[in-house]
């Protein structure tokens, strides 16, 4: 006992330490898994990106499915309640078939029907301090001459903000249907990259660096419209 | 005394610590700010060069009708740049980077804008914006950037003097810096210090051919 008192103030100075070290390499231990969870998300939306342009530049004009069984609509909708929110951005399309299912031949360059639906989800994620809701935008595709339509491909849970903007020929803004002779197509979105590190029940994924957005977009041509 | 001083000694270890964790952290942000920076960067590029591919190949394409085959390069564009008579004025509003007279893609040779204002995701920032477009061989293919060589060097080594069915466009964008009575060399080093990070610097360049442009 008389050890303890003797040197009481060594080990409250190493009791202090103890628990410092111990919360730093926690912290380290959070910032690590969300760097991981960063470069993931990154990735992700990368790739959906990615996929998004392929689509865009084989936009079709409706003029180039007379006679085929497709909707021809191409229109850009934006969210009601906000109006920086695009929900839905619809266009006929082409694609390289890969699915057996539809009885077209695989490999035979067909004309789609995309629609990107931006879904509402229960998750919201706190981005610069301001609670967001967390989306997600589904590819929506109807196969030419087959009715219809399946979900093919999705951004994930992880959507905070998306836009397009339609530009016609002469560098014009062009709200709605896309005008008859359009020029460039300009497509952004914003993903969450959080983690939660409450309990299974939170719905409310919390960061604790901060620095958990990740952002994307792209300006496409369409040349065969 | 001797724990005292070994107590002092653990502290100083893990202040020290602390100290280089913070600093990794403080690294680290500065990766992200920078990778955002980047996207925006190449956004930018990527807008800019599909303003440019929706115009004409060359000046002698402009009165020819849609999908004329061009075989000679003898009437091509001696000299790249805006013709006589063509205004360089801007575009206001969302095309605040494209030309009104322009409607060859040489058209905007030396073209260059500083501290252009550029929103992307609901976030401002400025560039400086440069571009270059020569001939180049079209069966030639890229040589990657030798050491030391930077990316624009590098496409400028394909550039060409004579005619040809190909031109490249070079389209280089730098963080926008402040402007100071600094050198430039004194402004980056200054940058690094207030921000822990290089300043961004993109540079993509694109061949467009004759038959890939002229579907007008």
């Amino acid at each position: 006992m008389h050890v303890l008192l003797d040197h009481i103030s060594s080990i409250m100075i190493a009791g202090v330490l103890f628990i410092a070290v111990f919360t730093m390499m926690q912290r380290n231990q959070q910032n690590a898994m969300e760097m991981q969870v960063n470069n993931m998300v990154s990735e992700q939306a990368y790739h959906f990106l990615n996929m998004m342009e392929r689509d865009i530049e084989n936009m079709l004009h409706p003029d180039q499915l007379d006679g085929i069984a497709l909707d021809p609509t191409c229109t850009v909708s934006m969210d009601p309640s906000d109006t920086t929110l695009t929900r839905s951005f619809s266009f006929p399309s082409m694609e390289v078939f890969t699915d057996t299912s539809t009885g077209i031949p695989v490999d035979s360059v067909a004309r789609v029907h995309l629609t990107y639906q931006l879904t509402p989800t229960l998750k919201k994620a706190i981005v610069n301090g301001v609670e967001k809701p967390l989306y997600k935008i589904d590819r929506i595709k109807q196969n030419e001459g087959v009715g219809g339509t399946a979900i093919d491909g999705t951004s994930g849970e992880i959507i905070t903000n998306f836009s397009v903007t339609l530009f016609n020929e002469d560098g014009g803004v062009t709200p709605g249907a896309c005008p008859e002779e359009l020029g460039n197509t300009k497509v952004q979105f914003e993903a969450a990259s959080e983690i939660s590190f409450e309990s299974a029940d939170e719905r409310v994924q919390k960061s604790r660096t901060n620095l958990n957005t990740t952002r994307y977009g792209a300006t496409i041509y369409s040349p065969n419209r | 005394m001797k724990q005292s001083l070994l107590a002092f000694l653990a502290m100083a270890i893990f202040s020290l610590l602390a100290l280089s964790q913070q600093r990794a952290a403080m690294h680290y942000h500065s990766l992200i700010y920078g990778r955002d920076y980047e996207i925006a960067a190449m956004n930018m590029v990527s807008e800019q060069l599909a303003y440019i591919e929706t115009l004409y190949f060359d000046e002698a394409d402009t009165d020819s009708p849609p999908l004329t085959q061009r075989l000679e390069t003898d009437d091509l564009s001696a000299n790249m740049g805006l013709e006589l008579g063509e205004i360089s004025d801007l575009r206001s509003g969302p095309g605040a980077t494209q030309m009104i007279g322009a409607d060859d893609i040489d058209d905007y040779h030396l073209f260059s804008l500083s501290a252009v204002p550029y929103e992307f995701n609901n976030i401002n920032y400025a560039f400086d914006l440069r571009i270059e477009v020569c001939y180049v061989d079209p069966l030639g293919a890229p040589a990657p950037p030798f050491p030391g060589q930077t990316a624009e060097e590098a496409a400028r080594a394909r550039c060409q003097s004579a005619k040809s069915l190909a031109k490249q466009v070079i389209v280089t964008i730098n963080e926008s810096l402040p402007e100071t009575e600094l050198t430039e060399a004194e402004r980056q080093n200054s940058f690094r210090a207030q921000t822990n990070r290089t300043p961004i610097g993109v540079t993509i360049s694109r061949v467009f051919s004759h038959a890939g442009l002229d579907f007008h």
